[in-house]
């Protein structure tokens, strides 16, 4: 009948609340009450109402003030005001600030039947109009990627065309971007769907340890190697392999790579076999790789065998139009994660999210909305809950820095910054790589790199 | 010894009303299947007279009549032809007490066309009242209103609408009654 719209009666008068509640409750509503304006503002705020039945004549906190405020943080709403014959000059002004209309008390059974009716059936319409924003917003995704940007639809028709061949596929773009998202996604609108998915992180494994991994190793090859093992290439066959950080790897291992292009068969370590496989490759990295060719460090002849198609992911500050976008499905994917209600963003939250850079891209934004869902109780999230409005995130800390790259008046370098921030962060954390990297809103891979670069070490 | 709740009583509460009080009590018998009694005129409720709205609270009757109530009373059904009305509204055909044991319906306000001045072309108000003393019956059993425009429980926007719904339950709230009943019946005793 009406939806089981949820209603929030707000009287100073308690038989009115206990009487409009019970007869709302018997319609078949989910209705609630309060007695003064600073509990309906408390109320709006807790919880998400459809309808508000608001008196116009409290003490204390009158109707008009309490209308304002439950525009201001819950515009969705549609609040009825409830007045005497007296009062109608105030309802009138009600209407003129955002109420949906007026109800003169004792309150006729069949006016107000009619307008739950007529506002349950406009927020049906409403919620219809939000369905087909979503179904729009499918448009606006891939496979878990999300954009409605022109370099995103770009991706997404390379992403289509693509992925039903064989191509060997280069990923590029920054941290966070979500280059591992683009190669599932080629790999799941592909014919090898149905077959392995497999993913090395070459950044993260020593050189020996990333070429067992890669061609498996046979049994004796090496101490401790007490059985024949398959490796990722094996795994993947009749599917795709993976190789994340493909510009970290070593020249040895890179003209190892070359050869099972080539030839698309290997030997494992310490083995004579020769293993023939079938594997499509997807590589990725955040890495220049021609500027990685020029100054010598990556096979020219590898680039090239990899960067078959190219699909280079723009960083997040670059499709700022997408931030509303992902920041609406992460709320979305973490209500459900955290069973919480969050359905809306501040505007100066909003606001603020547009204006900052995202060194950690989509990955960082993710994780912010992660932290906002976890620690705030809904249904907005505000710009309190974004770490980098915070005025101690937002300026470096030169509490560490070493001083000797410091541009020598004060300043300090990026990397500098970059530096003392890292360690700042992990000290925090007690040196937990995982939840640091989280925090960051960089991999684990990336901040074990920078750690090394760095050459941090744990106090 | 245990007094079992069996019986519908009809109470008048108004000197006028005669004529449809058994056709009422008639169909109350066949929707519900229980036992109907009608009591003695109870007379004016002038004990819920509000002087400034010169209406009658149908609440306090409420009360009042559950007080009345004989110990194997099921429900019992105040008919009246005040115009009564539920402090929070204007004016009510009748109130139920939601899954408890009494309603009340009123004449007043089923007796004429919406411009309240004709009685041509209206039903009959003995068909009127009839659907309105079910459909509260119907609340006391715990039935909310029906989606189904034909049913007695669906709820009308004024008296024309509910003009075209039948005075008998659809399948489904029949059966719901039905299921209520029985543990009014066998259950609460």
């Amino acid at each position: 009948m009406n939806e089981n719209a949820r209603i929030l009666i707000v009287d100073d008068e308690p038989m009115v609340c206990l009487a409009l509640t019970n007869w709302l409750k018997e319609e078949n509503y989910l209705a609630s009450s309060v007695g003064d304006g600073p509990g309906a503002i408390a109320a709006i705020g807790e919880e998400k109402w459809d309808i508000v039945l608001l008196d116009l004549k409290m003490p204390g906190m009158d109707g008009l003030e309490v209308l304002r405020e439950i525009k201001k943080i819950a515009p969705q709403t549609v609040v009825v005001m409830m007045t005497a014959y007296a009062s109608i000059p105030g309802s009138v002004q009600a209407m003129k600030d955002g109420a949906y209309d007026y109800l003169v008390k004792p309150l006729d059974v069949q006016e107000l039947t009619l307008m739950l009716h007529k506002i349950t059936r406009h927020q049906q319409l409403v919620q219809e109009n939000i369905m087909l924003r979503k179904q729009l917003h499918e448009h606006h995704s891939y496979e878990n990627i999300i954009g409605k940007s022109q370099a995103m639809q770009k991706v997404f028709e390379l992403i289509r065309t693509v992925a039903d061949t064989t191509a060997t596929v280069l990923v590029t773009g920054e941290t966070g971007t979500g280059k591992e998202l683009v190669a599932r996604a080629i790999h799941a609108n592909s014919s090898r769907r149905y077959s392995p998915f497999i993913g090395v992180s070459c950044g993260a494994l020593p050189e020996t340890l990333l070429e067992s991994e890669l061609f498996g190793y046979e049994k004796g090859a090496f101490t401790g190697a007490e059985r024949t093992k398959k490796g990722r290439f094996e795994l993947a066959h009749n599917g795709t392999l993976f190789l994340d950080e493909i510009g970290d790897i070593s020249l040895k291992t890179q003209v190892k790579l070359l050869r099972v292009l080539q030839e698309r068969s290997f030997r494992r370590l310490g083995g004579t076999e020769v293993v023939e496989v079938d594997v499509r490759l997807i590589a990725a990295t955040n890495r220049d790789l021609l500027k990685a060719v020029e100054e010598g460090i990556f096979r020219s002849d590898l680039y090239y065998r990899l960067n078959v198609i190219n699909v280079h992911l723009p960083p997040l500050r670059e499709r700022r139009e997408d931030i509303p976008l992902l920041a609406e499905s992460f709320m979305g994917k973490f209500n459900l994660e955290f069973n919480k209600k969050f359905d809306r963003l501040e505007k100066k939250a909003l606001d603020l999210m547009i204006e900052y850079q995202w060194p950690g891209n989509v990955r960082e934004l993710e994780n912010i909305i992660e932290r906002a869902v976890v620690i705030g109780q809904g249904p907005e999230i505000k710009a309190a809950h974004l770490p980098f409005c915070r005025p101690d995130t937002s300026e470096p800390s030169g509490g560490n820095s070493t001083g000797d790259g410091s541009a020598g008046d004060g300043l300090q370098l990026l990397e500098e910054v970059e530096k003392s921030h890292i360690l700042r962060m992990l000290e925090l954390n007690q040196w937990n790589i995982a939840r640091t990297a989280r925090l960051l809103g960089i991999d684990r891979t990336t901040l074990h790199k920078k750690i090394s670069r760095f050459c941090l070490q744990k106090q | 010894m245990i007094t079992r709740p069996r019986i519908i009583y009809v109470v008048p509460l108004t000197n006028g009303l005669v004529d449809h009080l058994d056709s009422i009590a008639e169909s109350i018998e066949i929707q519900f299947g229980a036992q109907v009694k009608i009591m003695k005129n109870q007379g004016l409720p002038t004990y819920a007279l509000d002087g400034a709205r010169k209406q009658y609270n149908s609440n306090m009757i409420l009360k009042q009549l559950l007080q009345i109530s004989p110990p194997d009373t099921l429900k019992i059904l105040g008919i009246t032809d005040l115009d009564l009305f539920s402090p929070i509204f204007k004016y009510v055909f009748g109130e139920a007490q939601f899954g408890g044991k009494g309603a009340v319906i009123s004449s007043y306000r089923l007796s004429a066309n919406p411009d309240g001045d004709s009685e041509r072309g209206c039903p009959p108000l003995g068909d009127r009242m009839e659907k309105e003393a079910i459909h509260e019956l119907g609340h006391t059993f715990g039935l909310r209103h029906c989606t189904d425009p034909d049913c007695v429980m669906h709820y009308s926007v004024g008296i024309q609408c509910a003009d075209r719904k039948f005075a008998f339950f659809c399948s489904v709230c029949r059966d719901l009654m039905l299921w209520h009943m029985a543990k009014d019946l066998f259950l609460k005793a």
